[in-house]
């Protein structure tokens, strides 16, 4: 390349090469007839209401707004659909009582507090997976008590494995569970017949009267299962995993306390 | 190329449908030929908005070779620059009863071409190849460049251009889109800082900083062949 330095050139000046740069004649006889083609395919098509509203060809001002704001009504009216009211107030009674029907919660409790090695199975664990049946399926809560019971089954009654099963309709896992907490109350309480009775036929010797709870009591169990279930986990593994780690009673009340749960009303302390 | 789809054109506009033309901002036409020619464009456009549809080819005869090569220096494919040309005055030709000759006809083409060029460039990012026109080498411009560049003999001159325009365009198809557009805008197209604020949408002196480094870049790049 031979680039004797007679003139200087510039950026400019190649730059300006491009305008030298022109396509043949024949170009723009295929330009025109190509250019008329869609002209007349233009003129022909008949474009969809919102864009003739959009060009303004029917209400200029609003026909420009037309499309945001009916993005905005409608991105507005998906976060504003009517809810029943009662759906998220009925939510906590349905643990609480659920909490109450579980025969493990009556009979477990008192086990720990005796200090006796049954306290592997904590009554807080149960009542999580009272809570989490509430959301999770029914696969859950069945998987979720049979892994919170499974260390106590293995030690006293290996049979009771079949109940990770996983079931389909809430009756059977009523029955299912049903024969799990037997299961339980049988291979752990082994000889002491007090809480016999109690474990194997709960729901049938339950007064109504003995089953409303003063509102106080009722609100701290609110209270502590809501604190149990938040701290348990949104999924259903992830809580079976917790009721593995065997939150004891204390732990939970030293929970309750560092939270200062105080009748309607939740103090959080760091 | 004419259409025979206005009935009603040079009716309306013989009955004075058409409102008053509007006065062009007297900044964006400085030039008095830009003036002149912004005042054709107008009345060309006023008689299209009235209906009138074969007036629209005057607009193309006058336009169609600066757009083309608009987007032809930005896109450096003469296939997808026929094509986004053609696209660019169906787009003005649909929209032109919204122009409201505010700016000069020109400056809003140039927009719309601009606009679309640089869509098509961010949908095709990773596959673009330069398909170049002919290098006129006999063209005033070009052979003062190319006689500067060579020996004059003529032996190697046309194989140098050749090689030149490519190196010239590989350059510019490594700046960004956006400060191709501006030099693309400034010094093939000439049109000064306030038109090409006006086609892009930004400011002025947005324009004159993408311009230094655009030329910064491109002297870097196309350092063997600059003398001074």
């Amino acid at each position: 390349m031979k680039r004797p330095s007679q003139r200087s050139v510039s950026l400019e000046d190649l730059l300006r090469l491009k305008r030298a740069e022109r396509p043949p004649e024949a170009f723009w006889a295929d330009f025109d007839r190509g250019l008329r083609e869609k002209q007349l395919a233009a003129l022909l098509r008949s474009r969809p209401w919102w864009q003739r509203w959009a060009e303004g060809g029917f209400w200029p001002a609003v026909g420009r707004l037309a499309l945001p704001v009916g993005a905005i009504g409608l991105i507005a009216g998906l976060f504003l659909v009517p809810r029943p009211h009662g759906e998220e107030a009925a939510a906590p009674a349905l643990a609480v009582s659920s909490t109450e029907n579980v025969p493990g919660a009556t009979w477990a409790a008192p086990v720990a507090a005796e200090g006796v090695a049954v306290a592997a199975v904590p009554a807080p664990a149960l009542e999580v997976a009272a809570v989490v049946e509430r959301r999770a399926p029914v696969e859950a809560l069945v998987v979720a008590a049979a892994e919170a019971v499974s260390p106590a089954i293995s030690v006293g009654a290996p049979a009771a494995a079949p109940a990770r099963v996983a079931m389909d309709s809430l009756p059977v896992a009523w029955a299912v569970g049903g024969q799990t907490e037997t299961l339980v109350a049988a291979s752990l309480l082994g000889g002491t017949k007090r809480f016999e009775p109690r474990a194997s036929n709960p729901r049938s010797v339950v007064e109504p009267l003995q089953q409303m709870v003063p509102p106080g009591e009722r609100r701290g169990t609110r209270i502590l299962t809501a604190m149990v279930a938040a701290g348990a986990g949104e999924s259903g593994p992830r809580a079976s995993e917790r009721f593995a780690s065997r939150l004891s009673e204390e732990r939970l009340y030293d929970q309750i306390e560092r939270f200062g749960a105080r009748g309607a009303g939740v103090n959080v302390r760091f | 190329m004419v259409f025979r789809f206005a009935a009603r054109g040079t009716a309306a506009f013989a009955a004075g449908v058409i409102p008053a033309a509007k006065v062009l901002p007297q900044a964006l036409i400085a030039s008095p030929e830009r003036r002149q020619e912004a005042d054709a464009d107008r009345e060309i456009v006023l008689r299209v908005q009235a209906g009138e549809v074969a007036a629209f080819d005057a607009l193309v005869l006058r336009y169609r070779e600066r757009v083309y090569g608009v987007i032809y220096n930005l896109i450096g494919n003469r296939e997808d620059a026929a094509d986004l040309t053609q696209d660019c005055f169906i787009k003005a030709f649909r929209s032109i009863h919204r122009f409201q000759a505010q700016a000069a006809f020109f400056t809003w083409l140039y927009r719309i071409a601009v606009n679309s060029t640089l869509s098509q460039l961010r949908r095709q990012r990773l596959r673009s190849f330069l398909s170049l026109d002919q290098l006129d080498t006999e063209a005033p411009v070009a052979k003062e460049v190319i006689d500067a560049l060579t020996d004059k003999s003529g032996a190697d001159r046309a194989t140098f251009a050749h090689e030149l325009q490519e190196k010239l365009n590989d350059a510019l198809q490594r700046l960004s889109i956006k400060h191709r557009t501006v030099v693309t805008l400034f010094e093939i197209d000439g049109l000064n800082h306030q038109e090409i604020a006006e086609v892009m949408e930004c400011s002025e002196g947005t324009v004159r900083s993408r311009l230094h480094y655009a030329k910064q870049q491109l002297q870097a790049e196309l350092a063997p062949y600059l003398r001074r």
